[in-house]
């Protein structure tokens, strides 16, 4: 399968979570898109990997599967958080609103093993307002292939 | 007062070596907190004793049990194993438990796993902090990444410490008394 129709499959997925909740905590927080803007599509050819496992993450992000986000958190963060501390972290992360959709602006390279995906977050209040962010989601290369990496200096310390 | 018989002689001298210390008074170890298998007894002597080797520490009364039942567990598996435990000819009483304890806890460290690329992911994700001023990165030798393995399993300490008390709580098949 060429790219182009794979890179379009992975850049347009709706993160569809059926069902109730579950007994991981999951639940159904309706469909999340990850999109690319026209500037950045021949650019991200080369990110694959990284693009499949970016969405993968904010899809479970959007769906509040934690198991899903923790598996692709940098080994390093999965060692020094605990699950459940983690669980917190993204129930206080995702708790005042809904993610609709990513739209990924840029992919900065400071070197061979770290990507900063400049990206655009589509929220949702509770009330239905719509609300964007602006973040730099961080990945870093291992062994394993791309991990996904953090910082909150006020809950998790350890982390810097 | 000088006892002129014979039984007063041993009441005299059986005071003496109880104020001592060399006999336990009657009622010095307390009620029995937690017990298990093995002859395991937890002591509320114990828990005065946890507390006096930490008094700018206030646990709650919860945490005071599991930190002092802990004690008593990881010592017992220190013993067990008689692994090196320095300094432990120089305390008596409870305080042998907390040398004998902490000396388990490092046994734990030594001996932990990390993910295989717990320290490499921390050494990338933290690259700026190991480039020098001509934008050198430092290479991830074996120093270095002891150095980063250490400051993971500081932060993992506690997961290792807990999971070990619950595996030797359910060795030893640990009861709590009622009402504590």
């Amino acid at each position: 399968m060429k790219l182009t129709a794979l890179g379009l499959a992975l850049l347009i997925i709706g993160g569809l979570v059926a069902g109730c909740a579950t007994s991981n905590g999951s639940f159904n927080r309706g469909s999340m898109w990850v999109t690319v803007s026209p500037e950045m599509r021949d650019e991200l050819k080369t990110e694959e990997e990284l693009l499949a496992r970016f969405n993968q993450y904010w899809s479970g992000y959007a769906s509040g599967d934690v198991s899903q986000t923790f598996a692709l958190e940098a080994p390093y963060i999965r060692e020094m958080v605990t699950p459940d501390k983690y669980r917190l972290y993204l129930n206080l992360m995702t708790r005042k609103s809904t993610l609709k959709a990513v739209e990924i602006v840029a992919v900065h390279r400071p070197n061979d093993f770290i990507r900063e995906v400049e990206c655009r977050l589509i929220l949702e209040t509770a009330t239905g307002e719509p609300r964007q962010r602006e973040t730099r989601d961080r990945w870093v290369l291992a062994t394993g292939g791309w991990y996904h990496t953090f910082t909150n200096p006020l809950l998790f310390p350890e982390l810097n | 007062m000088r006892p002129r018989n014979r039984l007063g002689k041993i009441i005299v001298i059986t005071l003496l070596l109880t104020g001592l210390g060399i006999l336990p008074a009657a009622a010095d170890s307390g009620a029995v907190v937690a017990r298990g298998a093995d002859g395991i007894a937890v002591y509320e002597a114990d828990l005065a004793a946890m507390r006096q080797a930490s008094p700018n520490f206030q646990p709650t009364p919860e945490a005071l049990l599991k930190a002092t039942v802990r004690t008593v567990l990881f010592a017992r598996r220190a013993a067990e194993t008689q692994i090196e435990c320095p300094g432990l000819d120089r305390v008596a009483g409870f305080d042998r438990n907390i040398v004998l304890g902490s000396c388990w806890e490092r046994e734990l460290m030594k001996g932990a796993k990390l993910h295989e690329d717990a320290v490499l992911s921390w050494y990338r994700a933290h690259w700026r902090q190991f480039t020098d001023e001509n934008g050198e990165l430092a290479p991830l030798d074996d120093d270095l990444g002891h150095k980063i393995r250490n400051r993971i399993l500081v932060a993992k300490k506690k997961t290792i410490v807990n999971e070990e008390y619950g595996r030797l709580c359910d060795r030893y098949q640990i009861e709590f008394v009622e009402g504590r």
